[in-house]
């Protein structure tokens, strides 16, 4: 990364010895210009404008500078009444400092300039290195429904202002299409946030997505932005958006619907332009019929709808991944790089995998660290044992609730050998629940 | 200014700002520190070389000194219109109070940099006092407050690009979740923690975001892993010159033995982490090799050495007054089944 410039317009010759010692300072590369800037690049260089004993040229030289550029810059003079001062505003320039006097202002003034340049240089390499990261091409797997999916997510990708609904168990990869859509599209330059929207109970939730006013409750002791806000021109990714509250749910429809959000205890309309990538693990659908999801924000969120396959149904893809994970690990372990007997690949590829490629990467993990072998075998990895209901029993594993929930309704129906309305009773909740607990299917017993 | 024998000129304020900037610029924060105490009362009125000051003695340490200072120098930075400095100065004055306990005056200190840091469109430092008040609100028992402020703080990270910054606060929020029982959810908060660290060439935090996913790994019983993962981050904070968190990776491997029963090498990794914790003064940290090795002890069946290590640990805990931990080993300690001692 080269470093930012100080572009130097000396109008006059004083103050001649100070801009190499500053940039010096300041580790900014000093470029001297014997005429106006006019080209500068905004991104990459502070301007200043020097006229010690000259300061009437000041006001004109600043027009002609902004009216050329938009880079940042400052004028400096020997000495200046509220005349020049506002002038030389007025035409453009972003602060005035009269030396010696200002000296300290005007290093200060430089310096957060200089720090602003390169943040946004981190920002831009920042989302290239995200982007590198999440590539089309490093998503791996050649299995039909991967690919149908994939291909929706490909066409929405340059529609910036598309929600995008992505369903899938748990550990399917909803999150890593999240960010493949954010950093391969137009808003890559800008933020992907990601909240977990059953991590925090409502009010949290409320006060996290569209921030809060001073004194908008108890603890409220500043004014906070929400996440959309922080999200400003990129994308927001709201996971388990099915444990959105009912009255969050309205609020997330308007912000959908008006783009724009109301802090907290504010009056204020705020405007945001941000796309919405939701994903779940529950049937909305299902929701939806029981009243626990708005039908309208299901409609709102279910534009286009990416349906992420359980590993169980993209067998092809096992090993293939797993030795993209053996790879991965064994480079973050400093160890080489071990292979797969055939038993291992058989292995791998028969066991049902409950806990998808999330499950699938800890394995391999696992097996990267404590079985120092050039060669894997079946034998070298350890499976969590994995239940009737076809779930790991790992239960020294802290679980959803939801989760639990759902093994205790697969296990009731297996116990009466797929009886719905039998499980219903023994569970004591009615069928319609079970059957949106066992993830919508509604055919009949 | 003539020059006398054996005596320097006196240096210009520029000078002085000038090399103590140089000797911070080179992580030589002692030094400066020292340069910069040495001519206080000329610098106190100069927003920048005051502020660095207060850096240099935070971060080498000496807080209640930086304290003591910011004090006295922080009214004048709110006169100056160096809007920089006063903001480095807050967040300095919320960090030294940190440091000392006193998080009251930590929140304050924090939100007032907070406040200056938004109203100046200063996102560095809007991630870095969020960061900080989450750890605060962890600290008092909010988690959920706690990750209410990581979540901003690592949005205004994401929006800056700082890598680093992502690092330590996913490792944060890994804490926060890990203590709300979340186990799963924490370890994959401490993947993407080393993930960033990597990215911003941080092995340190690689290494820390390492000892994080053994400690997990431990309350999920899986000592096999714990162990593997402590071994190694311990050997990573050796290579680094880091003795206090080898001493903590290497204790997380003892415990791990202890859980596998392989008491002996147990044994042997828990006398190192209590003597290196205490010949470093890590009183937190010799307090848990200690209650470590009291339970070692105790599932060795020696239940009155484990009462000698516990009552050690007791009394450090006390002295830190960490009420939680002193009120749980007191617990622990009713349990030891002292009258069928085999000692």
């Amino acid at each position: 990364m080269t470093p930012a410039s100080l572009v130097v317009r000396a109008i006059s010759d004083s103050f001649g010895e100070l801009w190499p010692a500053l940039a010096a300072e300041l580790g900014l590369t000093l470029e001297m210009a014997s005429t106006l800037p006019t080209t500068v690049d905004p991104t990459r260089a502070v301007v200043v404008i020097s006229a010690g004993g000259d300061e009437a040229a000041l006001p004109r030289a600043s027009r002609e500078m902004r009216a050329g550029s938009d880079a940042a810059f400052a004028v400096v003079a020997a000495e200046a009444g509220h005349r020049l001062t506002a002038s030389v505003i007025r035409a453009g320039a972003d602060q005035l400092f009269v030396l010696p006097e200002d000296l300290d202002l005007l290093r200060s003034w430089l310096k957060e300039a200089a720090e602003r340049l390169r943040s946004r240089e981190n920002r831009r390499s920042f989302a290239e290195g995200e982007a590198g990261k999440y590539t089309f091409e490093g998503i791996l797997g050649a299995s039909g429904s991967l690919a149908t999916a994939l291909d929706r997510v490909a066409r929405v990708i340059p529609h910036s202002g598309v929600t995008v609904l992505i369903t899938g168990e748990t550990g399917t990869g909803k999150e890593l299409i999240a960010r493949a859509i954010h950093y391969n599209g137009p808003r890559r330059e800008s933020p992907f946030v990601d909240i977990n929207c059953a991590a925090l109970p409502e009010h949290l939730l409320e006060s996290d997505l569209f921030g809060h006013e001073k004194g908008a409750f108890t603890d409220a002791s500043v004014t906070k932005p929400g996440l959309f806000e922080m999200a400003q021109g990129g994308s927001i990714f709201l996971d388990e958006i099915g444990h959105l509250a009912l009255p969050l749910q309205g609020k997330l429809l308007r912000a959908l619907q008006e783009r724009t959000i109301r802090r907290v205890g504010g009056t204020r309309s705020i405007a945001i332009d941000v796309r919405v990538i939701a994903a779940t693990h529950v049937d909305l659908a299902a929701a939806v019929k029981a009243g626990e999801f708005r039908e309208d924000l299901y409609y709102r969120l279910n534009v286009l709808p990416v349906a992420l396959p359980p590993l169980r149904n993209r067998r092809e893809d096992i090993v293939p991944l797993a030795r993209h994970f053996l790879g991965k690990f064994a480079a973050e372990y400093g160890v080489d790089r071990p292979t797969l007997s055939a038993g291992a690949e058989r292995a791998l590829r028969e066991r049902v995998w409950p806990g998808n490629i999330r499950e699938l990467r800890n394995v391999v993990e696992r097996t990267i660290l404590l079985a120092a072998k050039p060669v894997l075998d079946a034998a070298d990895f350890e499976f969590a044992p994995v239940g009737a209901n076809g779930r790991a029993s790992d239960v020294s594993q802290t679980v959803l609730l939801a989760d639990i929930i759902a093994a205790a309704v697969r296990e009731a129906l297996d116990a009466c050998g797929g009886n719905k309305s039998e499980a219903a009773r023994r569970l004591g909740i009615s069928r319609p629940r079970l059957v949106r607990l066992l993830g919508g299917g509604g055919g009949d017993d | 200014m003539t020059d006398r024998p054996g005596m320097s000129p006196e240096p210009s304020l520029g000078e002085v700002r000038a090399r103590a900037q140089r000797l911070a610029a080179a992580g030589s924060w002692t030094e400066a520190s020292e340069f910069l105490l040495q001519h206080s009362a000329r610098i106190h009125a100069h927003p920048e070389t005051a502020a660095l000051l207060a850096e240099s003695l935070v971060r080498t340490g000496r807080a209640r000194e930086a304290r003591e200072w910011i004090a006295s120098v922080l009214p004048l930075i709110e006169a100056s219109e160096d809007r920089a400095s006063l903001r480095r100065a807050t967040v300095l004055n919320g960090a030294a109070h940190f440091t000392l306990g006193e998080l009251d005056l930590a929140r304050r200190g924090f939100t007032e940099a907070l406040e200056l840091a938004r109203t100046d469109g200063d996102d560095a430092l809007v991630a870095r006092a969020m960061n900080n008040l989450g750890a605060i609100a962890n600290i008092e028992g909010d988690r959920t407050g706690a990750l209410a402020l990581y979540h901003l703080a690592i949005s205004a990270h994401q929006r800056l690009g700082n890598t680093r910054g992502l690092a330590e606060c996913f490792h944060n929020m890994a804490i926060t979740i890990r203590d709300l029982g979340r186990l799963a959810e924490a370890d994959e908060l401490e993947q993407r923690s080393a993930e960033f660290a990597r990215d911003a060439a941080q092995p340190l935090l690689v290494s820390i975001a390492r000892m994080g996913r053994a400690e997990l790994a431990l309350r999920r019983g899986d000592a096999t892993f714990a162990e593997a993962t402590a071994r190694r981050a311990a050997e990573e904070f050796a290579a680094a010159g880091e003795p206090v968190r080898e001493a903590e990776a290497t204790r997380l491997a003892g415990v791990a033995c202890t859980l596998s029963g392989r008491h002996r090498e147990a044994r042997v990794l828990l006398d190192f982490a209590v003597e290196r914790t205490r010949r470093h003064g890590a009183v937190l940290h010799e307090a848990e090799a200690l209650r470590s090795r009291a339970e070692l002890h105790a599932a060795a069946g020696a239940p009155r050495a484990a009462l000698d290590d516990a009552r050690t640990a007791l009394g450090l805990f006390g002295q830190l007054r960490a009420a939680q931990e002193s009120a749980a080993l007191l617990r622990w300690i009713e349990t030891l089944p002292l009258g069928a001692d085999a000692d």
